[in-house]
């Protein structure tokens, strides 16, 4: 989804990609035939609801899918290659070295029973193989004084469960920075912090924006992130790309119903007119049950006739956007 | 925050309290069991054909002549002086029978654990890492039959196999030379015995904990920076995973300790078990209370060891004494 068609060829160019899972009801088809782009440099956003396949979306780069992974398709390309296709241990080389993620639970993140220093010198350990490890944790100690952790040299002799969850989820980033990775995957990085935290961890992300030049993908499922921190959303809708392009664009215009949808509930949320927030009827279908046709047909207000026959393909729409509707 | 060291200090010694406390419930626990030895104790060890007048100087000599309270008193007094009293065959205190063979039972203790863990630590990391694959099913079913079949009975088959058929290591006994060698060929099958329900036991326990472990969100953040699987499983798995295993082979040393009596009597090793064996057939009575004191002490330190242990392995804990 690159913002104007002469930019550069993307950093990750994912085509087709549809991954599956094993479960007691049957394969769940998390994911079918998603393809987008990740601009080099850029900051993509990617929303939905819970069960969209988001996270599945963003842990399928490095490959970190669960064990139950009945199909992986399609084809992910980075650096000329294409990254389902390659063998275990060349993709664990890219891990701490090009790719680098931050999750959504800090509390639960870093080991319980080791120094945050011991961890922080092993997740960069795959970048930096020769290294000493008083050099690695000498820049630990710089990184952490710059993600804003107090007496950073101390605390590298502290367990994680002697900091806050606030500070956790700035050891996680300043562990991603320290990897300096090409591309940075957030998954939800402040869905489990208190709103007052949220916001002091998201200033931190849009601060270190201005200094590091690679990538991000940023799971979140508030648009209001997406537009304060994003140059790019794709929007997620049971396991299907919905609609994507330039941030601005996709918000300040939404296309797809489901987009649309969103957006209504998102405006509600900050207003006290509580009675009349938005939702959206129905609920997302549960992936090893899926409708015919456009997967949005059941709980959309404009569904017709073409929906409910057909899955309707990802057209471009021109400005590097994309929606998948029979109705646009 | 309070440092580390003060904290752990404070730990260790209110768990060094809780087993003094232990160690002395046991010391009256002993004593009143003596009171329960059905009719006259001296004519008991004495035996039936013992003369009214040495069953007479006998009593007199244990003092059992004297108040229940008075008894009691001594008891704990000589105990805390580390006298056990006096063996009534030879006449030798009894203290020095129990420091004589306990190095004997210590050693043939430790060599288990050290082989259970030498073995039962790496099977169980495999087993956990490769769960569902040919050598975990077979870790499975071998290490159930170890944990069914009782110790004595591994121990006579290993004796058989291995000193009298294949003879590769000597019959019985302790080498009671300096040679190391000799030794050790005389500890392996002994100590063998006792280790091989405790491999299976240990590896069991560790795959299901690893397992949990392998499932938690800080393995997936150390996979997502390219750590080596063997630093994953090796350092951050199994060191919060031990917790449980720990715990077991903590209260487990009783029931080693017990099977440390069926080793040595089968392989004719001097030991604590020899001696409390004998003690009993012969109704050695004063010995066998100091072996009984020493097995719960040996025991309730252990488990003073396995107890701060925790707090090394888990630092959290630490954080708990300290509230």
């Amino acid at each position: 989804m690159t913002a104007s068609p002469q930019e550069a060829e993307p950093l990750i160019a994912i085509r087709n990609l549809s991954v599956s899972f094993a479960t007691g009801a049957g394969p769940a088809n998390v994911l079918r035939n998603v393809s987008l782009d990740l601009g080099r440099g850029r900051v993509v956003g990617l929303v939905g609801e819970s069960g969209s396949g988001k996270s599945t979306l963003a842990s399928a780069i490095p490959r970190l899918l669960p064990r139950n992974l009945s199909r992986l398709e399609g084809s992910i390309r980075y650096g000329g290659r294409d990254l389902l296709a390659l063998p275990d241990r060349e993709l664990a080389a890219l891990r701490g070295t090009r790719f680098a993620m931050i999750f959504q639970d800090p509390m639960a993140a870093l080991n319980p029973v080791f120094r945050v220093g011991t961890q922080l010198v092993d997740l960069q350990r795959a970048k930096r193989p020769k290294d000493r490890r008083r050099a690695l944790l000498a820049r630990a100690v710089a990184m952490l004084a710059r993600v804003g952790i107090p007496d950073a040299e101390r605390r590298l002799s502290d367990y994680p469960h002697q900091f806050s969850g606030g500070m956790r989820q700035r050891i996680m980033i300043a562990a991603a920075l320290l990897a300096e990775p090409d591309l940075l995957i957030a998954d939800e990085p402040t869905t489990a912090l208190d709103p007052t935290i949220e916001g002091q961890i998201v200033a931190l992300i849009e601060e270190l924006r201005q200094e590091y030049r690679g990538t991000i993908l940023l799971i979140a499922h508030s648009l209001g992130l997406v537009s304060q921190l994003c140059d790019d959303v794709v929007v997620l809708y049971a396991g299907t790309l919905v609609e994507s392009g330039p941030a601005a664009a996709v918000l300040g215009d939404p296309r797809h119903p489901y987009t649309r949808a969103l957006l209504a509930c998102e405006i509600g949320a900050g207003v006290i007119r509580r009675a009349t927030l938005a939702s959206i009827p129905g609920e997302v279908p549960d992936a090893t049950r899926l409708p015919q046709g456009c997967v949005f047909a059941p709980r959309c207000p404009q569904a017709a006739e073409p929906c409910r026959a057909a899955v309707p393909p990802l057209r471009a729409l021109g400005g590097g956007r994309s929606v998948a509707c029979a109705l646009v | 925050m309070a440092g580390a060291l003060p904290v752990l200090l404070r730990h260790a010694g209110q768990r060094l309290a809780s087993t003094l406390l232990v160690l002395a419930g046991a010391v009256a626990l002993l004593f009143v069991l003596t009171l329960f030895i059905s009719g006259n104790p001296a004519q008991v060890l004495l035996g039936p054909r013992a003369t009214p007048e040495a069953v007479q100087a006998f009593t007199q000599a244990m003092g059992l002549d004297r108040p229940v309270h008075e008894r009691f008193a001594l008891f704990v007094w000589n105990v805390l002086h580390g006298d056990l009293g006096t063996d009534v065959v030879s006449g030798r205190p009894v203290a020095a029978l129990v420091a004589e063979v306990l190095p004997y039972t210590v050693t043939l203790t430790l060599s288990a654990i050290a082989i259970a863990v030498l073995f039962g630590v790496p099977l169980g990391c495999y087993a956990a890492t490769h769960p569902g694959s040919v050598l975990d099913r077979a870790a499975a079913a071998v290490s159930i039959g170890f944990i069914a079949i009782p110790n004595f009975v591994v121990a006579i088959l290993l004796l058989m196999v291995f000193s009298i058929w294949l003879d590769w290591f000597p019959v019985l006994g302790v080498s009671r030379s300096g040679d190391i060698g000799d030794q050790l060929a005389r500890l392996a099958l002994p100590a063998l015995s006792l280790a091989l329900g405790w491999i299976g036991y240990i590896a069991r326990l560790l795959r299901a904990s690893l397992l949990e472990v392998l499932g938690e969100p800080h393995i997936r953040t150390l996979r997502a920076y390219g750590v080596p699987d063997r630093v994953v499983v090796y350092k951050y798995a199994l060191k919060p995973a031990a917790i449980p295993t720990v715990a077991i082979l903590g209260l487990g040393v009783g029931r080693l300790l017990g099977g440390a009596i069926f080793a040595e009597i089968v392989f004719a090793r001097p030991g604590i078990g020899t001696l409390v064996y004998d003690a009993i057939s012969s109704r050695n009575y004063p010995v066998v209370q100091a072996c009984v004191l020493v097995v719960v002490a040996l025991f309730t330190l252990t488990n003073l060891a396995v107890d701060l242990s925790y707090a090394w392995l888990d630092p959290r804990i630490r954080r708990a004494g300290d509230r």
